[in-house]
């Protein structure tokens, strides 16, 4: 799919080739301006929903193991009525509540997004259910960037995060968890080394005397 | 002492479920609000309600089997 983040860079590789992107992504650039293109749309690395995911399986055999266990060692309170329906009734919230923690860890991934353009970087974020934070930068007050893998997991998945650093309000954006950020680094670079090129070249289009 | 229904489960049960179907509604509210609507969101959303159905139903089957007007005393 087009819109997972290197794939997109690998189609556009930095040039002027078009190609069609999905709507929902097309809408989720705020303000798009006229000739903007999008370089990369990253999401935080699948490794990080499916180990959350995986805690909450883990958590979801939490209630198997404890029937297993009155089954075998108390089956007496099993036997209660009391105990039954009440047990009944809490494992059926338990598990109700798992799926929707489930499904608002894919939320909370899916909506925490990442925009590259080849005027501005877009930081799109969900914190909680009732907080979203949008913030954007142009690339010119773009002033360092660096990234950083640490641990185990993120060398083997290849993901770490991105750091930049602008000269805005905002003076801190961080991908977070984001697929290959040494490559994604490159791509920054590039982009504000094509984009310093062209000013540099404007202004001494400007600057050059008239020829007579 | 006082004697209580098993009657009083439910209703504690129909409040949590009214809860979670609050914070469902939100979650939906975000991926319908911000455009994200993709096969992705799809599927999960039917993967999510899918599982919830299943979990229900089991509940209204076993729950079928227990005579909630019993009482108890506390």
């Amino acid at each position: 799919m087009v819109y997972w983040s290197l794939e997109v860079l690998q189609i556009n590789k930095l040039t002027n080739k078009q190609f069609n992107l999905p709507m929902f992504i097309d809408n989720q650039i705020p303000n798009r301006q006229k000739e903007e293109k999008l370089i990369l749309f990253l999401r935080r690395h699948p490794a990080i929903l499916a180990g959350k995911w995986l805690y909450f399986i883990l958590l979801g055999l939490i209630p198997l193991a404890i029937y297993f266990f009155l089954l075998y060692f108390q089956p007496q309170i099993l036997r209660n009525i009391i105990a039954h329906a009440g047990l009944l009734l809490f494992a059926s919230v338990y598990y109700v509540f798992i799926l929707l923690f489930f499904f608002s860890a894919f939320i909370d991934f899916y909506l925490d997004v990442w925009i590259v353009t080849d005027q501005r970087i877009i930081n799109i974020e969900q914190k909680g259910l009732f907080n979203r934070v949008i913030a954007e930068h142009s690339l010119d007050k773009i002033q360092d960037v660096s990234g950083e893998q640490k641990g185990i997991f993120q060398t083997l998945f290849s993901y770490g995060s991105v750091h930049i650093q602008t000269a805005g309000e905002v003076q801190r954006f961080i991908f977070f968890q984001v697929k290959n950020p040494f490559e994604i680094i490159r791509v920054l670079n590039n982009l504000i080394q094509k984009r310093e090129a062209k000013f540099e070249h404007e202004i001494t289009e400007k600057l050059s005397p008239p020829e007579y | 002492m006082i004697e209580v229904s098993l009657y009083v489960f439910l209703i504690i049960y129909g409040i949590l479920l009214a809860i979670f179907a609050l914070m469902t509604l939100v979650n939906l509210f975000h991926l319908f609000a911000y455009g994200f609507l993709s096969f992705t969101s799809f599927f999960m959303t039917f993967i999510f309600f899918a599982g919830v159905v299943l979990v229900l139903f089991i509940t209204y089957k076993l729950g079928l089997q227990i005579d909630w007007s019993q009482t108890f005393i506390i």
